[in-house]
């Protein structure tokens, strides 16, 4: 989940929890108006299928009939990630919400997951004419944990783990994630005094606890939490207030009290899509010294405090889906000159602003390094396509993704410019670029020869000589994303999948 | 190949190269401090490690010889459970006591990765066990009062499961 990439392309899975765990980022809610049943759901995106459902919740919350029925059941577990069915067969018991977790390990080779929402197909009883309605939410869940399966063990009564001493129980709770520590806690005396040190919390993903969180859990969390160096907090928000509701004062208190004590040692921190990184928890994260990534998806909170910023050491800062200003954002930018991923998709107040210039204009002089930028669906309306030339001068650029946020006019090739310059380019994303033409394009296949991931999906524009010059052209090249572009010739991408099957081709 | 004789608590000789009883950072500091490297007949005695857990510990080592220095980086966690090779599980496969006593031997000849590695066998062994099941694992009674006990499990319940 940690990675130094801060978009699709660098993303390493990184896992610290038990390895089994799948690596689980994003998810999204359907909720229906009237209770179903489930007979089958089937997905038909474009891309690999049902295998980037890592997990399917539903759950019957709030009607007249059963005003507080809150409980969540598991529906699916991916099992076998090559499973590539694309749909499941579900006989459900009646439900009003579904709740489907993707596997984000998928992900490089798809570039994002805005797409699902149109291809999803429920059959139910009654049958539906719905209207998804895509809303996060948070609700009290009971969660079935699956016994884990374990090596039986001859028991010599001789000796026993309560001859241990200290230094060797510490040295096994070391490796032990923090629900084997939560039951360590529970054994006896020594156990629990030794399973909450808080040295062994350094690394916590309470992501997987979403469900579970609320102030007095985290209320109990916070002394062993004081040392913590990654936090993981996606999706948490106090799940004893119902959903769109903001989380009770005991839950904020703890929260800001958790990161209040471990501002100092925090060097990662990842709180997306949680509802509570708004005003004073954000003034505590600019002031934690050691921050090196940064990811808070779609905080709400429109303005920072960004006065006495101490944040100085960010590698990575994903703001997507967030009211991020610019005159913030520059701040933030312009304090941390070791930033090497910028992450910054589809966000509304970016785009309301008159132009990237200014933004671009600070990385120039202040973030020399930067490796990534993203800002698919973040389109700077007054701009014309010429500020982007200006990406240029980042010459260690692995990883653009402009998708979505073409400009006009453009005379100069700004394109042309920036794969000249960025020798290093790995992943360009151009998608939705209308006007791009084939003559533009060749101008980039021609010089972007490290080239792995190239995304031009839906460009009416282009013809099917581009699909031949970019695979014979781009020695590297593993993903070609052509969707939607009418002009390229389909029998000529069958043969091409053929010809090259080590190169995924999405059309 | 110069060795040196270790003795097992029960009167065992165990004559080894020296280049092997150096991976036990007990044995390299007292053989250096002591400059016993050329004395062949000294016979180095190890009151806490019996024949047959020390013929384990020295078959890990030999096993293990070539590995590099562990090196303590703490940008690096690869404390986790998931990293232990075939051989050593192979290895490892034993009852319980033995895998106690190996921690103890290795941990009082201060062979850093064959405790590690034990020390993740153990781990694995705790890691998905209701706190009822550790305890008849590892045989430990339960000294806390029936109160204490509730307030302990909601205390952790949070995260207890997965």
């Amino acid at each position: 989940m940690w990675s130094q990439g801060g978009s699709c392309y660098a993303q390493k899975p990184y896992r610290f929890q038990e390895a089994e765990l799948l690596d689980v980022e994003d998810y999204t809610t359907i909720r229906f108006q009237r209770p179903i049943k489930l007979h089958m759901f089937k997905m038909h995106p474009s891309w690999k299928k049902a295998n980037v459902v890592a997990r399917m919740w539903g759950a019957l919350i709030e009607t007249q009939e059963f005003p507080l029925s809150a409980n969540w059941k598991l529906f699916y577990k991916a099992s076998d990630l090559k499973d590539s069915k694309g749909y499941f067969n579900l006989y459900s018991e009646f439900i009003n919400l579904i709740r489907i977790e993707l596997d984000t390990n998928f992900r490089k080779y798809v570039p994002d997951f805005t797409h699902f929402k149109y291809g999803v197909l429920i059959f139910s009883v009654p049958p539906l004419v719905f209207n998804p309605d895509f809303q996060e939410m948070m609700d009290k869940l009971t969660l079935n944990a699956d016994p884990e399966k374990e090596t039986e063990l001859k028991i010599n009564e001789k000796k026993i783990a309560g001859n241990l001493p200290d230094e060797i129980l510490y040295k096994i709770f070391n490796c032990l994630d923090i629900a084997s520590l939560s039951r360590c806690a529970q054994v006896n005396k020594r156990w629990n005094r030794i399973a909450n040190e808080p040295d062994f919390y350094r690394d916590i993903d309470l992501k997987i606890y979403w469900n579970k969180i609320n102030g007095n859990a985290l209320e109990k969390l916070k002394v062993k939490l004081q040392n913590v160096r990654k936090l993981d907090m996606t999706w948490c928000r106090d799940c004893e207030v119902g959903h769109y509701e903001r989380s009770s004062e005991h839950f904020r208190h703890s929260i800001e009290s958790i990161l209040r004590k471990s501002k100092d040692t925090l060097t990662h921190l990842c709180l997306n899509y949680s509802g509570f990184a708004r005003g004073e928890v954000l003034k505590i994260i600019v002031s934690c010294p050691n921050l090196k990534e940064l990811r808070i998806r779609q905080y709400l909170s429109c303005s920072w405090n960004l006065e006495n910023i101490s944040m100085k050491k960010l590698n990575t800062l994903d703001v997507s889906m967030s009211k991020i200003y610019v005159r913030d954002l520059i701040i933030i930018l312009k304090n941390n000159p070791d930033l090497e991923h910028l992450v910054v998709d589809y966000c509304e107040n970016l785009s309301e602003c008159q132009s990237a210039g200014p933004i671009i204009a600070t990385l120039i002089t202040h973030n020399r390094k930067l490796k990534a930028w993203s800002s698919w669906e973040t389109f700077f309306r007054q701009d014309n396509s010429l500020i982007y030339k200006e990406f240029g001068k980042l010459v260690q650029l692995e990883d653009l993704d402009l998708g979505f946020c073409e400009s006009i006019p453009y005379r100069i090739n700004c394109l042309e410019i920036i794969t000249k310059r960025c020798k290093k380019l790995k992943r360009l994303v151009l998608a939705n670029w209308r006007r791009l033409t084939d003559e533009q394009l060749l101008a980039i296949l021609t010089e972007a020869k490290e080239l792995i991931h190239l995304n031009l999906a839906n460009l009416p524009e282009i013809s099917s000589m581009i699909l031949s010059v970019a695979i014979n052209n781009l020695p590297n090249l593993r993903l070609l994303d052509i969707r939607q572009c009418v002009g390229i010739d389909k029998k000529m991408v069958t043969e091409y999948k053929e010809q090259y099957p080590n190169i995924t081709i999405y059309y | 190949m110069p060795q040196i004789k270790l003795q097992s608590s029960d009167g065992e000789v165990f004559p080894i190269d020296v280049e092997i009883a150096k991976m036990s950072t007990t044995l390299k500091t007292m053989l250096e401090d002591l400059g016993m490297e050329d004395d062949d007949d000294e016979i180095v005695p190890l009151p806490n490690v019996n024949a047959a857990i020390l013929r384990k510990v020295l078959e890990w080592c030999t096993a293990h010889r070539h590995d590099p220095p562990i090196v303590d980086d703490p940008n690096i966690l690869d404390t986790r459970t998931n990293n232990i090779t075939c051989w050593d599980a192979e290895f490892l496969k034993v009852d319980q006591g033995t895998l106690f006593e190996l921690i103890l031997a290795a941990n009082y000849l201060d062979i850093r990765g064959l405790l590690d590695v034990a020390c993740k066998s153990v781990a694995t062994l705790i890691s998905g066990k209701t706190p009822e099941d550790i305890r008849k694992t590892f045989n430990i009674k339960n000294d806390f009062t029936p109160e204490e006990e509730e307030e302990i499990r909601k205390e952790n319940e949070c995260c207890a499961e997965k």
